[in-house]
């Protein structure tokens, strides 16, 4: 047992350097990923909603695209990542005659489009979750799509998503350790050429087993208090009414009882 | 009855996995002489290599194979396999290292395995067609079978830890280099090429490549490529790719050869051509003294 912890130690003691490489390199990629996967998200989810346009071409034009983006949520969110990597890194090697892809950008990239898959998805039922009444007061007041979304629809999309990120988020801390096959030198990839070097490879997964673990609890303590901001306090107050624009209007849940 | 039902079902499926779980046979691979005595033994080898085929020659063997290699350790450790198919020089290395493995010494073709040169032999791997191999096959025949033998000698040595102090196979690296030579190999399978961590050993190369600094490369493939690339006047840069990746690094051009213990079989020239034979060794079974 206490030789277990000093074989432990020693790992850490002599490898720290490309632990904590591997660390930095998981938490970015995971990082980029999550937030670029977001915006891809968050744009098919609008274009999606879009309602069709009046004008022949237009609607042509939409048509095409609402297929193109089902073929890309299906198509990335049905086929491992690990697999992707594999076709994207070598497909570009064979494409271009040799030149390969820099390998963190490359992981970014991979990551991005496999998390956009699902954040589609995600923003979708976000949306969707979304009361009608809220389109139909943005229609009343004449809001475009554009405007509708931008100002009323998607605030509320994003404080109700937000744990499904968080989710995303700790999913892909943990699967950027795929990119190993290309040899993207994130946290797991380091393990790897550890566990080589010394054979101890339960010592070496257990360190690793550990940091990942530090790194997603973190991760998701950090995003609950960011939920627990981003909660709809109890009262609020609607500045403005027809009649009035400097009104304010005090919605409390318990009334305040006015003086005599 | 119906929560009856349930539990017989979950001790069904505890029952299952423990039978998955089996340990290692008895048969006694110690005091084999032949392939034959391991009849039934449970032997495991790298996926996608020689030796998974090579396994198949046990009789009823109860073969399983691993994607990479140094997982074949761990399991014979955690007392899963009997053994794992290694190369000879592998096996001194490994059994250095570890007081309690030893291995078989099998010889090929008579109480090994039945296996051609090129089942065993290793050779430079290049694109189909590339020019460089009549050079090459040249400049490999200059290494004598003394000197390869020294050098593998040396780097299971090194590999293991071991002091030493100069180099059987050497040369001058050209003042003026002509080009570079892109060489991909595993770095990870000791003593044919590894990974050493911040303090490179002797004749150590860095391998290039993104976030990979103070990685080197050593072994008696990083030798080769070095000896190879000094005497084509070109520069050496050394990459390392997961196994199934070093036939893809070079038909897309990303290296222009593997050396990287790689047998020349059939299957493989189909889509690559190799040189002649740098190094040739006996499949041998390492195995967990009692």
């Amino acid at each position: 047992m206490i030789e277990f912890f000093t074989d432990a130690y020693n790992l850490l003691a002599d490898n720290y350097q490309f632990l904590l490489r591997g660390v930095g390199y998981t938490m970015l990629i995971a990082l980029v990923g999550t937030v670029a996967g977001l915006l891809i998200g968050l744009a098919t989810g609008v274009l999606r909603t879009c309602p069709l346009s009046k004008n022949g071409l237009v609607r042509f034009l939409q048509r095409i695209l609402n297929a193109v983006i089902t073929v890309y949520v299906e198509v990335f969110r049905g086929t491992p990542m690990m697999v992707q990597a594999m076709v994207i890194y070598w497909g570009y090697a064979f494409a271009t005659g040799g030149q390969t892809l820099p390998l963190i950008p490359s992981g970014i990239l991979i990551v991005s489009i496999n998390t956009g898959a699902y954040m589609a998805e995600i923003v979708r039922g976000g949306i969707m979750s979304i009361d009608n009444g809220q389109f139909e007061g943005a229609a009343a007041v004449g809001m475009t799509h554009w405007q509708t979304m931008l100002h009323i629809i998607l605030p509320q999309v994003l404080r109700n998503i937000l744990p499904s990120v968080a989710n995303e988020f700790v999913i892909n801390i943990k699967d950027t350790s795929v990119l190993n096959v290309i040899g993207v030198t994130e946290l797991y990839y380091f393990a790897d050429v550890v566990k080589r070097q010394t054979f101890q490879t339960f010592q070496t997964y257990l360190v690793v087993c550990i940091i990942y673990f530090i790194l997603t609890f973190s991760v998701t303590r950090l995003l609950r208090l960011v939920e627990k901001k981003l909660q709809i306090s109890d009262s609020f107050v609607i500045c403005g009414s027809q009649s009035d624009p400097n009104a304010e209007i005090r919605v409390t849940k318990k009334p305040e009882v006015p003086h005599d | 009855m119906r929560r009856m039902f349930a539990i017989v079902l979950a001790l069904v499926m505890v029952l299952s996995m423990a039978a998955c779980a089996q340990q290692a046979t008895s048969v006694d691979v110690a005091a084999a002489k032949s392939i034959a005595d391991l009849k039934g033994a449970k032997i495991a080898a790298q996926a996608g290599t020689f030796h998974a085929d090579a396994m198949t020659q046990i009789p009823e063997v109860q073969g399983s194979t691993l994607p990479e290699f140094s997982d074949l350790l761990t399991a014979l450790k955690a007392g899963t396999i009997d053994g794992y198919v290694a190369e000879e020089p592998t096996a001194i290395e490994v059994c250095l290292g570890d007081s309690s493995l030893a291995y078989l010494p099998l010889v090929n073709n008579s109480t090994g395995f039945t296996a051609t040169d090129a089942d065993v032999g290793i050779a430079v791997g290049l694109k189909t067609g590339n020019t460089l191999r009549e050079q090459i096959n040249t400049i490999l025949a200059e290494i004598s079978i003394e000197t390869r033998q020294e050098l593998m000698n040396q780097m299971v040595q090194l590999s293991a830890g071991k002091e030493v102090t100069s180099l059987a196979l050497t040369s001058e690296a050209p003042a003026n280099p002509t080009g570079t030579l892109r060489v991909a190999m595993e770095c990870a399978y000791a003593p044919f090429n590894w990974t050493d961590m911040n303090t490179p050993s002797l004749g150590a190369v860095a391998i290039s490549g993104e976030g990979k600094d103070g990685m080197y490369a050593n072994g008696y493939d990083v030798q080769i490529a070095q000896y190879i690339a000094n005497k084509l006047g070109m520069k050496l840069e050394v990459y390392s790719y997961e196994w199934d990746g070093l036939i893809p690094a070079l038909n897309s051009g990303a290296v222009d050869a593997i050396i990287a213990g790689m047998s020349p079989t059939a299957e493989r020239e189909e889509q690559i051509d190799f040189t002649s034979v740098y190094y040739s060794s006996n499949l041998v079974i390492i195995y967990k003294k009692k």
